[in-house]
């Protein structure tokens, strides 16, 4: 065995903190899985990415009002939803892999 | 659910150790536990008699430390050829090395690509085979073979930088 070998089961000996309780952990388990999985597993990196895309959202719908109110062809309010189905494989993506 | 919670929860000690030591804070670490936790649950079907759970668990944890290193683009920091060479600091005893303590391999530990620590960790720290943590990272065993290597290589020039910088 080399020194570094050595040192990583020193280190390894050494142990770890605590972790917690297992009743705290399986109450928080149990809250946890009463929630939808996206709304469980969300962070604040989803939150920014849930929020970029409410934005970029209502700001197509508020440019789309604009138009209409300027006389513009309506149909191309369908490119918002249409849009948005681009949209789900970011929305969607969650669960083991 | 309820047998399958408590079959986990028998495997939180390992999972948590492993945890912090890839992230090296404990709140973190808690919080990435539940997490990995939460998504075996809910993957329950996948979990079969003769599943090794204490591997699924580690390999549901290194999934998710994946994705959210790679949201911050540290996963698999290479160093570039130049920055190897110069960060190559002169070799040092292997008696020297082994004064070090444990507070500078966990820092070395951390300096490490997390690919690279996480072979090392369920290696050395979780007994696993090279087959085991194969088909827990799902890559070919000569990847885990290689990165073993190049990680302890890495590892080892890591901690002479420690003995020679102090």
């Amino acid at each position: 065995m080399n020194a570094i070998e050595e040192l990583l089961k020193k280190d390894r000996d050494a142990g770890v903190p605590e972790p917690p309780e297992a009743a705290y952990t399986r109450a928080v388990l149990k809250r946890r899985l009463g929630r939808p999985p996206a709304m469980a597993t969300s962070g604040p990196a989803d939150d920014v990415e849930r929020r970029l895309v409410i934005g970029a959202g209502a700001t197509a719908l508020g440019a789309a009002l604009v138009a209409l109110l300027l006389g513009a062809s309506p149909w191309w309010l369908l490119a918002v939803p249409v849009s948005a189905l681009a949209l789900s494989p970011i929305l969607l993506r969650r669960g083991v892999r | 659910m309820e047998a399958l919670m408590e079959l986990l929860l028998q495997q939180q000690g390992p999972l948590f150790a492993y945890l912090y030591r890839m992230c090296g804070d404990a709140d973190q670490a808690e919080e990435l536990m539940q997490e990995t936790l939460l998504r075996a649950l809910r993957a329950a079907e996948r979990c079969r008699p003769e599943t090794n759970v204490k591997s699924w668990l580690l390999s549901i944890a290194t999934n998710l430390l994946r994705d959210q290193w790679r949201r911050k683009k540290r996963w698999g920091a290479f160093l570039s050829l130049e920055e190897w060479h110069q960060e190559a600091p002169d070799t040092v005893d292997d008696e020297v090395l082994r004064g070090l303590d444990c507070e500078q391999v966990r820092r070395a530990l951390l300096d490490l690509p997390l690919e690279h620590r996480s072979v090392i960790l369920l290696r050395y720290y979780h007994d696993m085979s090279y087959e085991e943590i194969a088909r827990a990272l799902a890559v070919p065993i000569g990847t885990v073979r290689s990165r073993i290597h190049n990680g302890l290589q890495r590892l080892r020039r890591l901690l002479t930088a420690e003995v020679v910088t102090r």
